[in-house]
């Protein structure tokens, strides 16, 4: 009985009152950066020593970034040139250049991130 | 020698001691009978080198990676104590196994020493929580990405999985409060429960006895 109320008390102190998601912050991408045509690695940089890794797909007149993080549990998926998909490590999820699920047990495409451009300079946003 | 009788005398130690230490212990036991001990002397290890650690972490976002690289290069003997507690945690497991293992093929599960193992399911249970909330307190890429991971497959759990995940992680995302409440976990519920069913684990194997070998 005591113990019930103490379990209870536990798990009401842990839930958050007012969880929030995060919003957007954009990061410049430099010239160099940027891929020529097909897919591109790139780190951008957060802070000092700090990088967040993202996919950048050059499409004939197109841009999009993908997050690396899988929708299926949050692993980090690679792209693979002889397929042309990106591939999960964790359970072998796979998608196409664009992001769309292939194979495997994710459920929804790859993240994109939104991309502005201003002043002929091309931002991305990430969730920090 | 005289000195330490005379307070021993006073202490009444010697009975104490009797009563802690002295056990029938069956014939033809072997080796796989240790791992229980070798686990407990790796759980104490840990305990010690984590009372040293606790000294010098700090569990907050900004702080805790450079805290860590603090106790590498600055804390004298901190690298050390930090690889003591990383084996020992590592021998902790890997014993509670073999222990796990002796205890299944010797069949001394069998009543009346059913709750003791029970118990001993949940300490192995809570071990393992304690592996995965300590390997998030280095808050480097690694750690932060297998937390994401790992508390992604609780949010997969039907219906009461994003509850769950709230609670977990303090938001929808790994941050700072994930991390303090990790820590939180880490150094105080966990072993605090680990203890106390370690306590109920020895007291029953002091008065059911050892389980005769096969």
């Amino acid at each position: 009985m005591l113990s019930t109320f103490f379990i209870v008390i536990c798990l009401v102190i842990l839930r958050p009152s007012n969880p929030k998601r995060k919003e957007y912050i954009f990061f410049e991408i430099s010239e160099e950066k940027l891929p020529k045509e097909g897919v591109k690695k790139v780190d951008i940089k957060i802070s000092e020593e700090k990088y967040f890794r993202i996919f950048l797909i050059k499409t004939e007149n197109s841009l999009i970034g993908l997050s690396p993080v899988c929708t299926h549990l949050g692993c980090f998926v690679n792209f693979d040139k002889n397929s042309n998909e990106f591939l999960c490590p964790c359970h072998s999820g796979r998608f196409d250049i664009k992001g769309n699920v292939l194979a495997g047990p994710p459920k929804y495409p790859l993240q994109r991130l939104p991309i502005k451009i201003e002043d002929k300079k091309i931002f991305v946003g990430l969730k920090i | 020698m005289k000195i330490i009788d005379w307070f021993l005398e006073r202490f009444k130690l010697k009975t104490i001691h009797r009563g802690i230490f002295d056990r029938e212990i069956p014939e033809g036991i072997n080796y796989f009978y240790c791992f229980g001990g070798v686990a407990f002397t790796a759980f104490l290890l840990c305990v010690i080198s984590g009372l040293f650690l606790s000294l010098h972490y700090i569990p907050s976002e900004k702080e805790a990676y450079q805290s860590i690289i603090r106790i590498h290069e600055e804390v004298p003997l901190g690298k050390l104590i930090r690889g003591i507690h990383k084996w020992s945690a590592n021998v902790l497991i890997v014993s509670i196994i073999i222990h796990f293992i002796r205890v299944f093929i010797t069949k001394s599960y069998r009543p009346p020493r059913e709750l003791n193992w029970i118990v001993g399911v949940l300490i192995f249970l809570l071990v393992m929580l304690e592996g995965f909330t300590g390997y998030l307190l280095p808050w480097d890429q690694k750690a932060y990405w297998a937390t994401v991971v790992g508390t992604n497959i609780v949010g997969n759990i039907p219906l009461i999985g994003e509850t769950l995940l709230l609670m977990i992680r303090g938001g929808y995302e790994v941050t700072g409060i994930t991390l303090s409440r990790f820590y939180s976990f880490h150094v105080l519920w966990f072993p605090l429960l680990i203890t106390l069913l370690l306590w109920i684990h020895f007291h029953m194997i002091k008065k059911l006895g050892i389980s005769k070998p096969l």
